[in-house]
């Protein structure tokens, strides 16, 4: 009974079933890992998207952002880090600038040739550690006298 | 020589017949088997192999499975992240933030190359005459509403909702120069950078645009283009100008409501409706998707389409509108309503969306009989072969937020 006598396939057709088994579980497992990598990003564009609102929110109600000199080639700028708010993983900076004077929106009720409505372009940009940004833009106005 | 040839022959004679007596013989070690030993490997490799076998479908079936679940979840992302998108820029229209402030410059036959456009663009609210910025139907085979123009949206599912929603595209552009009258066209840059070419210009003719700044708007469709370099401050700048001229299926006047200086943005007015509908398009609604009909969703080659399948296996969408009751509005939903019982569309700052995401193919070894909850909707299955999952969200409609 040497080695050489033995003889039959057991080997080989367990080798060929594993191979089967293990190409499964490797496209599998390839699968698996795209599918988490798209819900990762998923959320962190969430993430990221709810730190951009939130910086909204802030130059929302920073007075800072209503004010004239807001240009275009100068805007008013603040980043998370000046403010103190801790947004976790990614920061945000926002950037108020003046558009146009317009008479108040009838839904104001300001009477058009006393009050006039200043109207400023609210934007919020937010950046992740892994470099995602979202960027929301929003227009605001205040009431103020006409002149 | 004759005599060494001759005791060659001798000894190959001698040899010939030793050979056939050995090969008469079975080889020591070569024996075959006896029909007993055949029967039982046989049987012991048989039990093995449906051992193995049976591990294999089942991997095979595990896979399966996973891979619809799979593919049913980034179905229900992707609609979902669509349809955020799109809801979430409703009413949009540049600084005035008040899509009620556009003046609709388009002809109620409007049509781009052959589709008509008219319940698009012309779906304005009876009672202000006004563009909405949202439209819904509760229950397929109903007219829009607020506006009640007819579906156009091919075969909507019974039972299912649908959302239409118009707006300017974000990625808006001052314009470079001002306009000299109403009836001018419109400024922009040449996107090529240089002397607008004829495929430039003709990229932007039958467009649908809109010009709008800080107190209104206007919404009109490009009837042809020109181009040149102009100066701007000293600085010679390629322009395209895009004209509006009156016409049927076109315009209804030459003139916008004004005339825009720069301080105005000028980009495509987006309008998009989401429905669900039939994918293999015969006389049953057993195969649903989520379609859309409006502008492509390309961001080259601008153009309209009608009943184009987004996703498949979305099998039904409910919605929800939050509506402000507040007198003095504080952009906070106090109710929400179905588009039936919506009392003021304008009055709507979130939408809150339900979809029922099904694999693509049915799978025999299961019976789904389970019970879904749709807002305000609640679907009972009747055992057939598809895992579900349902997937909700809501959406804050930004334009509405003062």
């Amino acid at each position: 009974m040497n080695a050489a006598k033995q003889s039959g396939a057991a080997l080989i057709t367990a080798l060929m079933f594993l191979v089967i088994l293990t190409m499964l579980a490797l496209s599998s497992m390839t699968s698996t890992t795209l599918e988490e990598r798209m819900a990762a990003n998923s959320a962190e564009s969430n993430r990221v998207f709810q730190v951009a609102e939130t910086g909204l929110s802030v130059a929302f109600a920073d007075p800072r952002s209503y004010s004239m000199r807001n240009t275009e080639t100068n805007p008013y700028t603040r980043e998370s880090s000046a403010i103190g708010i801790n947004t976790g993983a990614a920061t945000f900076e926002y950037q108020s600038v003046f558009r146009q004077q317009t008479e108040p929106p009838r839904q104001t009720g300001y009477e058009a040739g006393k009050a006039a409505a200043f109207h400023f372009n609210l934007r919020s940009e937010a950046t992740s550690a892994a470099g995602t940004t979202s960027t929301l833009n929003q227009g605001a106005f205040q009431i103020g006298p006409k002149g | 020589m004759n005599a060494n040839s001759q005791a060659k022959t001798g000894a190959m004679t001698n040899t010939l017949p030793a050979t056939r007596l050995y090969a008469a013989r079975p080889p020591q070690g070569q024996a075959g088997f006896s029909l007993i030993e055949l029967m039982i490997a046989a049987t012991i490799s048989l039990l093995l192999l449906a051992g193995a076998a049976g591990l294999f479908l089942s991997n095979k079936r595990i896979y399966r499975e996973q891979e619809e679940s799979a593919v049913l979840q980034e179905n229900g992302r992707f609609a979902m992240q669509l349809l955020q998108e799109n809801i979430r820029m409703a009413g949009y229209v540049g600084c005035s933030d008040d899509v009620t402030q556009l003046t609709n410059n388009l002809k109620d036959d409007v049509k781009r190359n052959g589709v008509n456009l008219a319940n698009l663009y012309n779906a304005a609210d009876n009672r202000t005459g006004t563009l909405n910025a949202i439209e819904g139907i509760d229950g397929g085979g109903r007219a829009w509403l607020p506006s009640g123009s007819g579906q156009n949206s091919g075969r909507m599912k019974p039972g299912t909702d649908a959302i239409s929603v118009r707006y300017l595209r974000g990625q808006a552009e001052t314009l470079p120069r001002a306009m000299g009258n109403a009836q001018d066209g419109v400024s922009v840059i040449a996107p090529s950078g240089a002397a607008p070419t004829m495929a430039d210009l003709s990229e932007f003719a039958h467009t649908i645009a809109g010009v709008a700044d800080c107190s209104g708007g206007d919404v009109f469709i490009v009837t042809n283009a020109g181009g040149g370099v102009y100066r701007i401050d000293g600085e010679p700048v390629p322009l395209i100008n895009l004209r509006h001229v009156a016409g049927s299926s076109r315009n209804k006047t030459n003139a916008l409501s004004r005339s825009y200086d720069t301080q105005a943005v000028i980009s495509q007015f987006i309008a998009r409706r989401f429905y669900i509908g039939d994918t293999d398009g015969d006389a049953t609604t057993d195969d649903p998707g989520l379609f859309y009909t409006g502008t492509n969703f390309s961001e080259q080659g601008y153009k309209h389409v009608q009943n184009e399948l987004l996703i498949e296996g979305v099998e039904d969408m409910q919605i929800l509108y939050g509506v402000d009751m507040d007198a003095n509005s504080d952009n906070i939903a106090d109710e929400f309503h179905t588009a039936a019982t919506v009392p003021d569309w304008n009055k709507i700052v979130s939408v809150r969306i339900a979809l029922l995401v099904r694999t693509l193919r049915e799978n025999r070894d299961i019976q789904n009989t389970q019970t879904y909850n749709l807002l305000d909707k609640t679907v009972r299955m009747d055992g057939d072969g598809y895992r579900r999952r349902v997937f909700t969200t809501t959406i804050l409609i930004r334009n509405r937020d003062a």
